[in-house]
C-alpha cells in the first residue's frame, strides 16, 4: 500500500468513525496502526479532526462552585477529537494512563498528595494498548487523538476524572518536530524515586 | 521476686493467681535482659512511641520474638515517652500537656500464642483511670495474630508535674503484663493581677521558611547598601527572636504535618500525622488524639479560631490546626472535619485558602470528594470526645453545609472585599487546589501574565488581603481568637528550586504579617508569633551574578555560551564579587522585575538534580492552550527541575535522589511581638512554642 493509498484509507476510516455512534467506532488500535504506518512524525498527513483546546473544555473563568462543561465540549463528547497539551510527569504514574495538561508539570504524589498545583483543566488519557504499562513523560508539547469522554469516574490513583481521552500510544504525537518517542516512553523500573514522604 | 527489664522499661508479666511469678518475662524472649544493671544503649534506635524491640512495627519479628513468652507483650504506648522506650525517666519529657488539655492513652498489646487479650487498663501514678478502654485489631503490615490497639479517650489532668502512665494487660490464660511510661502536665504561671494576657493569638507559619528565606526576601524587598540593610522586613522588626528545633517524633527531618501540629498540640507526632499519636491500625481516624489549641481555647474560653493559607485548605499546616488524622492526604475527611468538629465545637469561624475541589459534591465537575478518603470515627472516640461520627458522604455539598452553619462564602477576591463588617463566619475558597503563587498573582494583576486566568481563577486575593478580612471577622468575637496564617508555597516553590517564586511568597507573607502587627499594636491584647514548620531545600544566598540579565539570557539560551564555565565560573560572584544586588519595588510592594542585572543567586543544599540558568521561570500556559496557534511552543519549560533551563547546559548534580529538593533538619527562626513575646528567645524545641503561647494566652506575661 502506497502512502497515498494508506492516507486515503485512514481518511475514510476517520470519516466513518466521526459519523458513527461511540459504540460503533472503529478499533482505536486499527486507527493507530494505520497512522503509525503512515508516518507517526507527520500528524499533518492525517485527515482533519475536530480540535479541542484544553481551555475550551470548561467555561472559564471557573465559577463560584463547580466547573461547567462548555457547549463545545458537550457537542464533542464521545467523538474523536485532538487535544494539544503537555504530558504531566508523575512520580506515581498509573498503568495505562497519562495526564494531559495545559503546561509542563512534575507531580510528586508521594510527597504532596493531592495538595497540588495541577489546574482543573486536565485530561486523563487512557491508553487502551498499554493497560499494564506506565510511562515516563517528556516535557514537550504533544497532540493526542482519541475519543472524548465526559463525566465523573474514579481513577486508580484516587483522583476523580471528568475528562478522558480514549487513545492508544500511537495516537500521541509530538508537536513541532519534537521527538515523538521522547513524549511518551516506558517508565524505567526504579526511575521514580520512592520518596514515601510528604511536604 | 525476679524481675527483668526490656532495655530498661519495666515490663512485668505475672500470673494473677500468684501476683508475681518468679519467672517474669515480657513475652519477648529475644529482648528480655537481666536488670537492674542493664545500661542504656549508647545509640537509641528510632522511636515514635514504640518500644525499641518493636520499632520495626512488627515486621521482621517472628512469633518467637513476640507472643511466645509467659505473658502478653506491650509494643507501643501513647503518649510516647523515653521511659517506655528507653527506661529513661529523665528530661526531656517527650509528651507534655497543659492542665486540662485532653488527650488519649494508647497501647499496642500482643498476646502469647494461643491466647487473646482480655483486658487492658491504664493507670496514672498507679491509680486506675476510670472509663472505657476500647481495642481494635492491629492491622498494619506484619501485625502478629491477636495484637490489639487499646485506647482510652479524652483524659485530662490539672495535677501539674510528671506522671507515670502504666498499661496493664491481661490475656486469656490470666497472665498479666505491665509497662510504664510517663508524661508531664505543664503548669501555667499566673502572671499576677493586672498582668496582660494574650486575648488574641496570631501564629504565622512560613512553610519551609528558614533563616535564608528571610534574608533573601529582605535583600530583594529592601536592598543592601554599604553593608547595611536599607530596610527591614516586618518580621525583622519584631522585638524578640529565637531559634526553634524542628525534629518530628520519627525523624530528625520533619514534614509539615508534625512540623505544624506541634504548635497546635504541644506534642510530637510522626511524619504525615497531625493532632494524633501513632498507632498500629491502618484506619486514618482512630488514633489517640491530642486536643488542639483552637479546640482547647474554644472549649475553655469560647475563643474563635481562624485558619488562613495559600494552599489547598486540607493541606498539612491548615489541617493541623483543625483536624485529627494519621493521613494528611485524606482530603475529603479533613475538609468535612473542619465543619463537623472545628466549626461545631472548635471555634472555627474563618477558613480561607484553596481547595474548592473537596467542597463540591461528587459528580459536580471538578469535585474530588471520594469515600476513599472520607472519614468516620469509631464509637469510643465519638463518645469520649463528644464529636460527630462523620459519614462517607462524597455527595455532600460542603459549601452549602458551611453556609447553613452561618458561614459567608467568598469565591473571589471581589467577594472577599465585599464581606460585610457584620460578618461572623467566613469561608473563602479561591482556587481548585493550591492557590497560585504571589509572583503569578501579582503578574496577573499587572497584566503581565495569564497564569491565574489559565488556571480559571483570575481574581485570587493576596495573603495580606486574606489576613485583613480574617482579622475583621475574628475581632468581632469578644472572647478573643486564635488565628493561623500560612504562606504555603514558600515551601512548595523551594521544593521546586523555583527561586523567585518562593522569594515573592516570602515577601507576600511578610506583607500579611505587617497587617497582623498593625492589628496587634492597635489592639494591645494580642500575641503575634512568626515562625516556620521546618526549613526547606537547604537554601542559602551564595552570592550575586557578575553579569547582566541580558548576558544571563544569552548564556542560558545557547549551549556554547553556557555550561559550567558560562553559567557558573563566569557568573557566580562570591564575596565582594557578589556586590549588592538591587531590585526595585513597584507600588504594589513587589519587585518590578526579578530579572535584574547582577541579581542575587541562591544555592540549595538539599537539592535534587537540576539545570540552572538563574533566570525567573516563566509559565507559558497561554501558548499551550491556544489551539494550534502556530506559536512555537516553549518546549523547554520545566516539567521539573531537570527539564527546565536546559539550553544553557549547566547541570547541577543533586545531593539527594528525590526528584525535587527536600526538607532539612536545620533550626528555624521564631520572632514574636505583643503580649508574652519576651518568652520567645533562646533555643527551644518546636513544642515549646505551644506552651509559651498558652502561657501568654492563659497565664499572661509580665
Amino acid at each position: 500500500m502506497s502512502p497515498r493509498q494508506l492516507s486515503v484509507t485512514l481518511a475514510a476510516t476517520l470519516f466513518f468513525a466521526a459519523t458513527q455512534s461511540p459504540a460503533r467506532l472503529p478499533s482505536l488500535a486499527f486507527v493507530a496502526a494505520a497512522k503509525r504506518q503512515a508516518s507517526p512524525s507527520q500528524p499533518s498527513s492525517r485527515p482533519a479532526t475536530e480540535r479541542l483546546a484544553l481551555r475550551e473544555i470548561f467555561k472559564m473563568p471557573i465559577g463560584p462552585r463547580g466547573l461547567e462543561f462548555s457547549e463545545r465540549a458537550r457537542s464533542l463528547a464521545d467523538k474523536y477529537v485532538e487535544i494539544e497539551g503537555y504530558l504531566i510527569a508523575q512520580s506515581a504514574p498509573v498503568k495505562g494512563q497519562v495526564l494531559l495538561g495545559p503546561m509542563p508539570m512534575q507531580l510528586h504524589e508521594h510527597e504532596y498528595g493531592f495538595a497540588e498545583d495541577l489546574p482543573a483543566t486536565i485530561v486523563h488519557v487512557v491508553l487502551s494498548d498499554a493497560a499494564e504499562r506506565t510511562f515516563a513523560t517528556g516535557s514537550g508539547l504533544v497532540r493526542v487523538y482519541g475519543v472524548l469522554r465526559l463525566g465523573a469516574r474514579n481513577e486508580p490513583d484516587g483522583r476523580v476524572s471528568y475528562v478522558r481521552l480514549e487513545a492508544t500510544t500511537a495516537a500521541v504525537y509530538a508537536v513541532n518536530g519534537q521527538d515523538a518517542s521522547a513524549a511518551l516512553k516506558p517508565a524505567e523500573p526504579g526511575s521514580a524515586p520512592a520518596c514515601g514522604h510528604r511536604h | 521476686m525476679g524481675m527483668k527489664r526490656i532495655l530498661g522499661a519495666t515490663l512485668v508479666a505475672c500470673s494473677v493467681a500468684t501476683t508475681f511469678a518468679t519467672e517474669i518475662s515480657s513475652g519477648g524472649r529475644a529482648v528480655v535482659v537481666d536488670q537492674p544493671s542493664q545500661s542504656l544503649p549508647t545509640v537509641r534506635p528510632t522511636i515514635d512511641g514504640v518500644h525499641p524491640i518493636a520499632a520495626t512495627q512488627f515486621e521482621n519479628m517472628s512469633a518467637f520474638d513476640i507472643g511466645a513468652g509467659a505473658g502478653p507483650s506491650i509494643t507501643r504506648m501513647s503518649p510516647p515517652s523515653n521511659l517506655f522506650s528507653f527506661a529513661d525517666a529523665n528530661p526531656p519529657l517527650i509528651s507534655r500537656f497543659i492542665a486540662g488539655q485532653r488527650f488519649d492513652f494508647g497501647a499496642t498489646v500482643v498476646p502469647t500464642a494461643g491466647n487473646t487479650i482480655t483486658t487492658v487498663e491504664f493507670l496514672v501514678d498507679g491509680a486506675l483511670v476510670p472509663g472505657a478502654v476500647a481495642t481494635y485489631a492491629a492491622n498494619v503490615s506484619g501485625s502478629p495474630a491477636g495484637a490489639r490497639c487499646a485506647v482510652q479517650r479524652a483524659y485530662s489532668s490539672s495535677d501539674v508535674g510528671v506522671h507515670t502512665l502504666t498499661v496493664r494487660v491481661t490475656q486469656s490464660d490470666s497472665s498479666v503484663s505491665e509497662a510504664t511510661g510517663n508524661f508531664e502536665i505543664v503548669g501555667i504561671a499566673d502572671a499576677g493581677k493586672g498582668a496582660p494576657r494574650a486575648q488574641n493569638v496570631i501564629v504565622f507559619i512560613g512553610d519551609g521558611m528558614g533563616i535564608a528565606h528571610r534574608t533573601a526576601a529582605r535583600i530583594m524587598a529592601r536592598g543592601v547598601s554599604q553593608g547595611k540593610a536599607d530596610g527591614l522586613l516586618a518580621m525583622d522588626t519584631m522585638p524578640v527572636t529565637g531559634i526553634v528545633i524542628t525534629h518530628s517524633l520519627n525523624s530528625i527531618v520533619t514534614d509539615s504535618s508534625p512540623g505544624a501540629a506541634c504548635y497546635a498540640t504541644g506534642n510530637k507526632s510522626n511524619n504525615n500525622q497531625q493532632g494524633v499519636f501513632p498507632d498500629d491500625t491502618t484506619n486514618n481516624w482512630d488514633n489517640p488524639r491530642v486536643e488542639l489549641i483552637g479546640e482547647f481555647l474554644a472549649r475553655e474560653q469560647g475563643r474563635a479560631l481562624g485558619i488562613v493559607t495559600t494552599s489547598d485548605v486540607f493541606d498539612a499546616t491548615p489541617g493541623s490546626f483543625g483536624t485529627h488524622t494519621q493521613s494528611r492526604g485524606a482530603g475529603t475527611g479533613i475538609c468535612d472535619q473542619f465543619l463537623d468538629e472545628a466549626a461545631a465545637t472548635g471555634g472555627l469561624k474563618v477558613l480561607l485558602g484553596g481547595g474548592r475541589k473537596w467542597f463540591l459534591p461528587a459528580g459536580t465537575p471538578g469535585s474530588q470528594r471520594s469515600n476513599a478518603n472520607d472519614y468516620t470515627l469509631p464509637a469510643d472516640l465519638v463518645t469520649g470526645w463528644g464529636v460527630p461520627a462523620g459519614a462517607l458522604d462524597s455527595a455532600r455539598d460542603l459549601i452549602a453545609d458551611f453556609q447553613t452553619a452561618g458561614f459567608t462564602y467568598a469565591a473571589t477576591n471581589a467577594d472577599l472585599q465585599a464581606v460585610a463588617p457584620t460578618t461572623e463566619k467566613l469561608l473563602g475558597l479561591f482556587a481548585y487546589s493550591n492557590m497560585n503563587v504571589a509572583l503569578d498573582k501579582i503578574n496577573g494583576r499587572r497584566g503581565a501574565s495569564t497564569v491565574v486566568n489559565d488556571y480559571g481563577f483570575p481574581d485570587q486575593p493576596m495573603l495580606d488581603e486574606m489576613t485583613e478580612k480574617a482579622l475583621q471577622v475574628l475581632s468581632r468575637d469578644a472572647d478573643g481568637f486564635t488565628l493561623m496564617v500560612e504562606a504555603a508555597s514558600i515551601d512548595k516553590q523551594a521544593h521546586n528550586m523555583d527561586t523567585e517564586r518562593w522569594i515573592l511568597d516570602t515577601i507576600e507573607f511578610d506583607r500579611a504579617l505587617e497587617v497582623a502587627l498593625d492589628f496587634a499594636e492597635t489592639d494591645g491584647n494580642t500575641l503575634v508569633v512568626v515562625t516556620a514548620d521546618h526549613e526547606c531545600a537547604g537554601i542559602n544566598i551564595i552570592g550575586g551574578s557578575r553579569v547582566t540579565d541580558a548576558s544571563l539570557a544569552n548564556r542560558g539560551s545557547r549551549p556554547q555560551n553556557g555550561g559550567t564555565v558560562g553559567l557558573r565560573n563566569e557568573v557566580v560572584g562570591t564575596y565582594e564579587a557578589a556586590g549588592f544586588p538591587r531590585y526595585t519595588l513597584a507600588t504594589d510592594g513587589y519587585p518590578m522585575s526579578t530579572n535584574v542585572d547582577r541579581r542575587m543567586l541562591i544555592g540549595y543544599a538539599a537539592n535534587a538534580d537540576r539545570n540552572e540558568d538563574w533566570r525567573t521561570n516563566p509559565l507559558p500556559l497561554r501558548d499551550s492552550q491556544q489551539p494550534f496557534n502556530n506559536v512555537a511552543p516553549l518546549n523547554t519549560y520545566p516539567s521539573g527541575p531537570v527539564n527546565r533551563d536546559i539550553n544553557g547546559k549547566y547541570f547541577v548534580t543533586g545531593q539527594i535522589g528525590d526528584p525535587v529538593a527536600a526538607h532539612t533538619a536545620s533550626d528555624i527562626p521564631v520572632s514574636a511581638a505583643g503580649v508574652g513575646a519576651g518568652q520567645f528567645t533562646g533555643v527551644m524545641d518546636n513544642t515549646d512554642v505551644y506552651f509559651k503561647i498558652m502561657q501568654a494566652a492563659l497565664g499572661g506575661a509580665n
